[in-house]
C-alpha cells in the first residue's frame, strides 16, 4: 500500500510512508519494531549537546469510556492525568528525583488523546532511557501513594482555576461538543480527582500502557542500534516481574485487547455561546468552529503500520487548515487588523486548527477589552470574506512561511521529537509535511474555507471580568 | 532481572552516589565581540550547529519614574511598522517571504535596567545563509531609525504615527490593568516590588498607567530620538554565520549608529526644538538588593481558588561576584530541581503543593520561592521553608544532594550550548552586571564549587518578605515577625554553633 490521498485527490498526491529508516529535517530518521510491539524511532540529530526521549500510549483525557475483559468502563474526568502522576510513584519515592539526580530534566504531558513522558540531558542519558521505559511500562501504585498524589493534583486543578486562558478553552469546546469526551476537562476537577480509585488507575495502566499501544522516539547524537538495543533490553527484562513487584505490563504474552466506545456526535455545535464571568480584570473570547468526523467505530485505534490512506487524508486537511487558519486570521489579514485598530484584539490574540483523528476544529481568540462584541465582529469578518475566498498569492506565502518553520524546527529536539510523536500517534508520518505542504491546492483550501467558516458552525466562548 | 537505577546508583555498602557528570573539557561558545562605537558593540556567536539565525539590538537604559512608561511604549509602536513597511500587513508579509522569520519587540527588565529590544530570526534553508542576517540587520535598524511616518500616505512626513501611538497606548493601559490576572507572575512581581521598594527593580516593566496621558506622539519620539543617541546598545549575531554574514551585520549597525549620533547632533542645536545632547553611551550596572533590617510579611487579599506564596530573600552575591556559583548550587540545593528541599518537603512529602520551587534573580543577589497552596497551609508552608533555609544555613546537606545538584546545575549550563536564545540572553545579563564574557562556559566555574564553598555561602540568605496572595478572610498566622518588630540579628550572630 504505496499510494494515498483521500480519493479525487490531485495528481501528485504525497505517497504514505511506510514506518522505515529515512531522513527527516536534513537529519537520519531510524525506526524499529520492538519487544511488544512497541514502535520506537530514534533522530540523529548532530551538532546538539542535549539528548532527548520520549514515550507516549495512546490514552488520553477522552480516552473515558472502554470495553476490556469483557467489561465496559467509565472512568472519572481527570483519570488519565492521574495515571500520569502516579507513573512517577516507584514504589520507592518519586522517580523526579532520581532523574533529577542525573542532572536529567523529566517531565509528561497529558491531552485529550495521549499520555506522553519525556526528558532531556546533556549526560546520563543511558541509565535516564532505562528508568523511562521501566516507568512508563510498569506499574508501582499503592492505595497510599494514590492519597497522597491526590492532594497535590488537587493544587494542579485549582491552578489552572484561576487561569482565565484555561477557562475560556475548556468552555469552548463544552460549546462546541455535546458528547464527545473531548469535551471533558483534561485534569478533571477536585470532586472527579477526589473519587479517582486506585483499581481504575491500574486497570487503565494494563489496558493502555502496553508497549503496542505506545510509541518511543529518541532525539539528539546518538546510535540509533544502541538506543534500539537499550530499549529492547529493558522490556524483555520487564518481562518477569522482580519478589514482589507488579507484573509490567510487558508480561502479557499478547497486547491486552479493547475497544473504545465513542458516542454519536452531532456535527453542529451544541451551544452557540457561552459566557462566564471569572474574577479577573480582562475579558477574553475564544471563536471556534466544528469540524465534523464521522463516528469511529467501536475499536482499537490504528497502530498506525503502516499509515492508512485516512490518516494522510486528515494530515492533509489538517496542513490545507493551518494555512487558511492563517491566511484568514493571521496578522497580514484584513480581519486581524480591522479587529486590532479597535482594541478587540491585541497581541495575545492567535489561531489555529486542532486536529485528531476523532474531532477537529479552528478556534482563534484571545485578551480583548469587549468580549462580545470581539466575537460578534470576528464572524462578521469571517461571513464578509467567505464569498471572496482567498487569492493564490496569499497561499505562496504562508506555504513559505510553513516551510521555513519546519526548517527551524530541527533546532528544538524536544519540538521536532514531539511534533514527529503526535503525528505517529494519529498514523501520520511528518516527513511528508513538505510535499503535503507543496501539493495542497488553492480550490482545496477555499472549499474548506467555504465548508468550515460558516456560521452554523461557530461556538463562542467569553470571560467576563465579575465575582464567579 | 537486572538491578534498577536506584540500585546502580547504590555503591557498595549502600551508599548512593550518581554518574557523576564532568563538564570541564567541553569547549565553550566562542563570542567575537566587534566594538561598533563608544558604548555599542556586537557580539557575535557563530553556531553552525543551528539552521536559524538570530538577531538582538538591545538598548538599556536605568528603570526610572520619568523613562519606563515611555521605554514599555516605544517596543510596541515600532512593531508596527517602518518606512518601507509601514503596517502590519506589509512588515508582517516581508516576513512571511523571508521563510516565515520572526521579529519580536520588547520591553524587558534586568535587574536595575530596563532592556527596550529587538529581536529578528529566520530559518536558513541551505542556499540562502547569508540571506536572512542581512535582511535582518537591515530591518532591526530600519525599525528603530524609521518609523512608520503619521503621513497618510506610504513614506511621508517624519516623527511618529499618532494612530500608533494612541492604538498602542490604548493597548498597553489595558495590559497594565490586567497584570494581577497572571496570578504567579503577579505575585513574583509584588513580593519583588516590596522588597525593592525606593530601588529601580521595584518599577513594573510594563511602567504606570499614571503617566500614559502625558505621552504623545512627539515627546515619545523624542525618547526614541535619545535612546538611539545616547543609550548603550548591545546587538547580538548568533546562528550559522561566516564573516560575511559578520560584516555585513556589523556596517548595518555602524551606519544606523552614525545616523542616530548625527540626528541628535543636528538636533542639539540651538534653535533645534529638541535638545537632545548627545551623551557617551554608559549606565550604571546594576546594585545588589541591601539586607533588610527586618523580615516583612504582606498578605494582599484576591479571589483566587489557590493562594500564592512567594518568599524573597536576599543573598548579597550578584553575577560577577566570586561566590556566584555557589550561590547558583546553594540555590539548586534549595529549589532548583524536583530533587531540591523545596519540592520534596513541600509536594513530596507535605502534598501541600503543586509546585514549589525558587529561582535566583542573578544581577540583584535575590531568591524567589513560590509555591500555590490553599490557604489554610499558609503557616505550615512558610514553616517548612523556615525549616529548610536553617537546615541549609547550618550546612546540613548530604554529599548526595550535593553531587545531584552538581549533576543537574551543570547538566543545565551545557544545555544553554543548544538554545541560541539561552546563550544570548545569558550574556546580556552579564553585561548588564559589567561583566561581559569573552566565552560563554559556565559550567566551568560551577563545576569548581565545593560542598565546603556552599555551607559557607548557606549562612547568609536572609528572609526580606514573605508575601502571601490569597482571599485573606481568615487571620492566618505565619510565625513571621511583623513589620516593627524585632530587628534581625547582625549576621555572625545568627550563625549556628
Amino acid at each position: 500500500m504505496t499510494s494515498g490521498g483521500k480519493p479525487g485527490a490531485p495528481a501528485g498526491t504525497p505517497k504514505v510512508l511506510a514506518p522505515e529508516d529515512g531522513t527527516l529535517g536534513g537529519e537520519e530518521l531510524h525506526f524499529r519494531r520492538l519487544p511488544g510491539g512497541l514502535e520506537a524511532w530514534v533522530w540523529r540529530r548532530r551538532g546538539l549537546q542535549n539528548r532527548h526521549a520520549v514515550f507516549a500510549t495512546r490514552f488520553g483525557a477522552m480516552d473515558a469510556r472502554f470495553e476490556t475483559e469483557g467489561e465496559t468502563h467509565e472512568v472519572p474526568d481527570g483519570t488519565a492525568h492521574f495515571l500520569e502522576h502516579m507513573a512517577f510513584d516507584t514504589g520507592e519515592g518519586n522517580a523526579l528525583n532520581l532523574f533529577s539526580r542525573l542532572g536529567i530534566r523529566v517531565n509528561a504531558f497529558t491531552s485529550h488523546a495521549a499520555t506522553a513522558y519525556f526528558f532531556s540531558g546533556t549526560d546520563n542519558f543511558w541509565p535516564a532511557l532505562r528508568e523511562l521505559t521501566k516507568l512508563v511500562v510498569t506499574s508501582h501504585l499503592t492505595p497510599k501513594g494514590v492519597e497522597k498524589e491526590r492532594r497535590v493534583i488537587a493544587q494542579e486543578v485549582r491552578m489552572y482555576e484561576d487561569s482565565p486562558e484555561s477557562k475560556v478553552a475548556e468552555n469552548l469546546l463544552r460549546a462546541l461538543y455535546v458528547e464527545h469526551p473531548v469535551r471533558r476537562n483534561i485534569g478533571g476537577t477536585v470532586e472527579s480527582v477526589m473519587g479517582i480509585a486506585p483499581e481504575t488507575l491500574l486497570r487503565c495502566h494494563r489496558t493502555f500502557y502496553h508497549p503496542s499501544n505506545l510509541v518511543f522516539v529518541a532525539a539528539g547524537d546518538l546510535d540509533p542500534e544502541r538506543v534500539f538495543a537499550a530499549v529492547a533490553t529493558t522490556l524483555e527484562e520487564l518481562g518477569t516481574p522482580g519478589p514482589g513487584e507488579v507484573p509490567a505490563s510487558t508480561a502479557a504474552p499478547v497486547a491486552p485487547v479493547f475497544r473504545r466506545l465513542f458516542p454519536n456526535e452531532p456535527p453542529l455545535p451544541g451551544q452557540a455561546e457561552v459566557s462566564v464571568r471569572r474574577p479577573v480584570q480582562r475579558p477574553s473570547f475564544l471563536v471556534g468552529f466544528k469540524d465534523p468526523r464521522p463516528t469511529p467505530e467501536p475499536s482499537a485505534p490504528p497502530s498506525a503500520s503502516p499509515p492508512t490512506p485516512p490518516s494522510l487524508a486528515l494530515f492533509r486537511r489538517e496542513v490545507a487548515l493551518n494555512l487558511l487558519v492563517d491566511i484568514v486570521f493571521g496578522s497580514t489579514s484584513p480581519l486581524y487588523n480591522d479587529l486590532y485598530r479597535d482594541g478587540l484584539i491585541d497581541e495575545s490574540f492567535s489561531a489555529r486548527y486542532v486536529s485528531d483523528l476523532t474531532f477537529g476544529y479552528a478556534v482563534a481568540g484571545g485578551a480583548t477589552r469587549d468580549a462580545a462584541q470581539a466575537a460578534a465582529r470576528l464572524l462578521e469578518g469571517i461571513s464578509g470574506r467567505r464569498p471572496k475566498g482567498i487569492a493564490e498569492p496569499d497561499l505562496q506565502r504562508k506555504r513559505r512561511k510553513a516551510l521555513g518553520h519546519f526548517v527551524g524546527l530541527a533546532d528544538s529536539l524536544e519540538g521536532m521529537a514531539t511534533l514527529f510523536l503526535t503525528c505517529r500517534l494519529k498514523g501520520i508520518d511528518l516527513r511528508s509535511y513538505p510535499d503535503i505542504l507543496g501539493a495542497i491546492t488553492l480550490d482545496e483550501v477555499n472549499q474548506a474555507f467555504a465548508e468550515l467558516f460558516v456560521p452554523e458552525r461557530a461556538s463562542v466562548s467569553i470571560i467576563k471580568p465579575g465575582p464567579a | 532481572m537486572r538491578p534498577a537505577l536506584r540500585d546502580l546508583l547504590r555503591a557498595p555498602g549502600g551508599r548512593t552516589h550518581t554518574t557523576r557528570i564532568e563538564a570541564t573539557a567541553l569547549p565553550g561558545q566562542p563570542v567575537g565581540v566587534h566594538d561598533l562605537a563608544d558604548g555599542a558593540t556586537l557580539y557575535v556567536l557563530p553556531a553552525p550547529r543551528f539552521r536559524t539565525t538570530h538577531l538582538l539590538l538591545a538598548f538599556r537604559q536605568t528603570l526610572s519614574e520619568d523613562t519606563v512608561t515611555s521605554g514599555a511604549l516605544l517596543p510596541r509602536v515600532l512593531r508596527r511598522g517602518t518606512r518601507r513597511w509601514p503596517n502590519r500587513p506589509s512588515l508582517d508579509g516581508h516576513l512571511e517571504d523571508l521563510y516565515g522569520a520572526s521579529l519580536r519587540t520588547d520591553a524587558t527588565k534586568t535587574g536595575d535596567q530596563q532592556v527596550i529590544e529587538a529581536a529578528f530570526s529566520c530559518p536558513v534553508p541551505e542556499s540562502l545563509a547569508a540571506m536572512g542576517a542581512g535582511q535582518g540587520a537591515a530591518l532591526l535598524t530600519e525599525l528603530f531609525s524609521d518609523p512608520a511616518p503619521p503621513g497618510p500616505t506610504r513614506g511621508t512626513g517624519d516623527g511618529l504615527s499618532p494612530v500608533y501611538v494612541s492604538e498602542e497606548k490604548d493597548a498597553l493601559a489595558r495590559d497594565q490593568a490586567a497584570i494581577s490576572d497572571d496570578r504567579m507572575s503577579y505575585a513574583h512581581y509584588r513580593c519583588l516590588a516590596e522588597m525593592c521598594r525606593g530601588e529601580p527593580s521595584a518599577l513594573h516593566s510594563l511602567g504606570r498607567s499614571a503617566d500614559l496621558d502625558g505621552i504623545d506622539p512627539a515627546s515619545l519620539d523624542e525618547f526614541r530620538r535619545r535612546l538611539l543617541a545616547t543609550a548603550p546598545l548591545t546587538a547580538y549575531l548568533a546562528g550559522p554565520v561566516d564573516d560575511r554574514v559578520r560584516t555585513q551585520v556589523a556596517e548595518s549597525l555602524e551606519s544606523g549608529l552614525a545616523r542616530w549620533t548625527e540626528t541628535a547632533v543636528a538636533a542639539g542645536k540651538p534653535g533645534s526644538p529638541c535638545s537632545i545632547v548627545p551623551a557617551p553611551r554608559s549606565i550604571a550596572p546594576s546594585a545588589v538588593h541591601p539586607r533588610p533590617d527586618r523580615e516583612r510579611e504582606i498578605i494582599e487579599p484576591a479571589d483566587v481558588e489557590q493562594a500564592r506564596l512567594v518568599i524573597g530573600l536576599q543573598t548579597g552575591t550578584a553575577l560577577g561576584h566570586d561566590d556566584y556559583p555557589a550561590q547558583v548550587l546553594y540555590n539548586g540545593l534549595l529549589g532548583g530541581f524536583v530533587h531540591s528541599r523545596l519540592f520534596r518537603r513541600i509536594r513530596e512529602e507535605a502534598g501541600l503543593a503543586y509546585y514549589a520551587w525558587s529561582r535566583l534573580l542573578s544581577t540583584k543577589g535575590i531568591i524567589l520561592i513560590s509555591c500555590g497552596i490553599q490557604e489554610a497551609a499558609y503557616g505550615q508552608a512558610v514553616g517548612l521553608v523556615r525549616r529548610e533555609l536553617e537546615a541549609l544555613a547550618r550546612g546540613d546537606f548530604t554529599e548526595a544532594e550535593f553531587e545531584a545538584t552538581r549533576n543537574s546545575v551543570l547538566a543545565a549550563a551545557k544545555a544553554r550550548l543548544d538554545s541560541p536564545g539561552a546563550l544570548i540572553y545569558g550574556h546580556l545579563e552579564r553585561v548588564v552586571a559589567g561583566r561581559p564574557p569573552g566565552e560563554i562556559a559556565p559550567w566551568r566555574d560551577l563545576a569548581k564549587v565545593t560542598a565546603g564553598e556552599v555551607r559557607e555561602f548557606a549562612r547568609r540568605p536572609v528572609i526580606d518578605t514573605v508575601y502571601l496572595l490569597g482571599r485573606g478572610a481568615s487571620q492566618i498566622g505565619s510565625g513571621v515577625s511583623r513589620q516593627g518588630e524585632a530587628p534581625r540579628r547582625a549576621d555572625k550572630e545568627a550563625k549556628q554553633p
